[in-house]
């Protein structure tokens, strides 16, 4: 088995900062193979919003690098949500403390898988999302956004959320309120299906159409192709005067 | 007390520190053991966990 992964971030056209952050580690050992790959938004309203993403994917980075290796001889994803929750929590905290002691507001989204051999766990907060590419495309997150909840409730249509001033409001993320409720989910990581992690600016002008046929996995097999497909969307993004950072990940795994 | 009575005492509390040292030892030297083996098998779990991709994005040297 093996697993292969790239990313790719950008400023954008507009920012004077990229509050984007990105973690991809894959791992080989005796029991098989382990991935991170995780997604940080900072909030562009708020400030040192690349602060907030950076402190979270460096403590997920750690958490692979130091504590994970010993949880490879008995893997158990209740451990492991239990620990991604509980660490979630942690810098949820530690956030929102640097912010009072520095009388600002920081916030982040954060999106991850963890892959272990043929399982896989997401967990999820805030509009990053996670993407499978198979023969169709799926959305495996679901937006945690003011215009995703009043669609639910019946009181906004898609077309009326992509006009709303309000569209890029969020309702849950790191670092904002007292706790943070995740979404985690668990299933079986899919052999050449290719899963597809990004930021809100490198999806708001590609559509489902143009990100699948671009990023299809018959034909984003290998790392160097990924990266390259991943750089021109990033560019084509950035010509259709898209204002926001832009960041994405590629995760594949081959038997 | 008689002397000979305080003599078994003194015997007594002689005997029992030098079980109570040896005991101590026996134990400080299988916790020594056990803490090497526990760092030998933490280093070949590390040894055995080799990072191929190692991707990290962020834009700014400032930490909590």
């Amino acid at each position: 088995m093996e697993y292969i992964a790239a990313a790719d971030t950008d400023i954008g056209t507009t920012k004077q900062v990229n509050q984007d952050s990105v973690c991809v580690k894959t791992a080989k050992c005796r029991q098989g193979r382990v991935a991170l790959i995780m997604i940080c938004d900072g909030m562009g309203g708020l400030s040192k919003g690349e602060l907030a993403s950076a402190t979270v994917v460096r403590s997920f980075s750690d958490w692979f690098e130091k504590d994970i290796p010993g949880e490879v001889d008995n893997w158990n994803w209740n451990e492991i949500s239990r620990k991604t929750a509980e660490r979630l929590a942690m810098l949820n905290q530690k956030i929102i403390e640097h912010g009072r002691q520095c009388e600002l507001k920081l916030g982040t989204t954060c999106t991850g898988m963890i892959a272990f051999n043929s399982e896989m766990m997401t967990f999820h907060v805030g509009d990053t999302r996670i993407y499978k590419l198979s023969d169709s495309l799926d959305i495996l997150t679901e937006d945690h956004t003011f215009v995703n909840r009043e669609i639910k409730r019946g009181t906004m249509t898609p077309e009326e959320a992509l006009r709303d001033p309000r569209r890029n409001a969020i309702t849950r993320c790191i670092g904002v309120a007292d706790s943070v409720s995740p979404d985690i989910t668990f299933g079986k990581l899919e052999y050449g299906v290719n899963y597809m992690l990004c930021s809100d600016g490198f999806r708001h002008v590609l559509t489902e159409n143009e990100i699948l046929k671009e990023l299809s996995p018959s034909k984003v097999r290998t790392k160097k192709v990924m990266q390259t497909k991943l750089r021109q969307l990033i560019d084509t993004v950035k010509k259709r005067d898209e204002r926001d950072n832009i960041s994405a990940a590629i995760f594949r795994a081959e038997p | 007390m008689t002397i000979y009575e305080l003599m078994v005492i003194a015997v007594a509390a002689g005997v029992f520190m030098i079980i109570n040292i040896i005991m101590w030892s026996v134990i400080a030297h299988k916790e020594k053991k056990a803490a090497a083996a526990d760092n030998t098998s933490r280093q070949k779990t590390q040894d055995d966990f080799i990072i191929e991709e190692n991707i990290l994005f962020v834009h700014t040297d400032e930490m909590l």
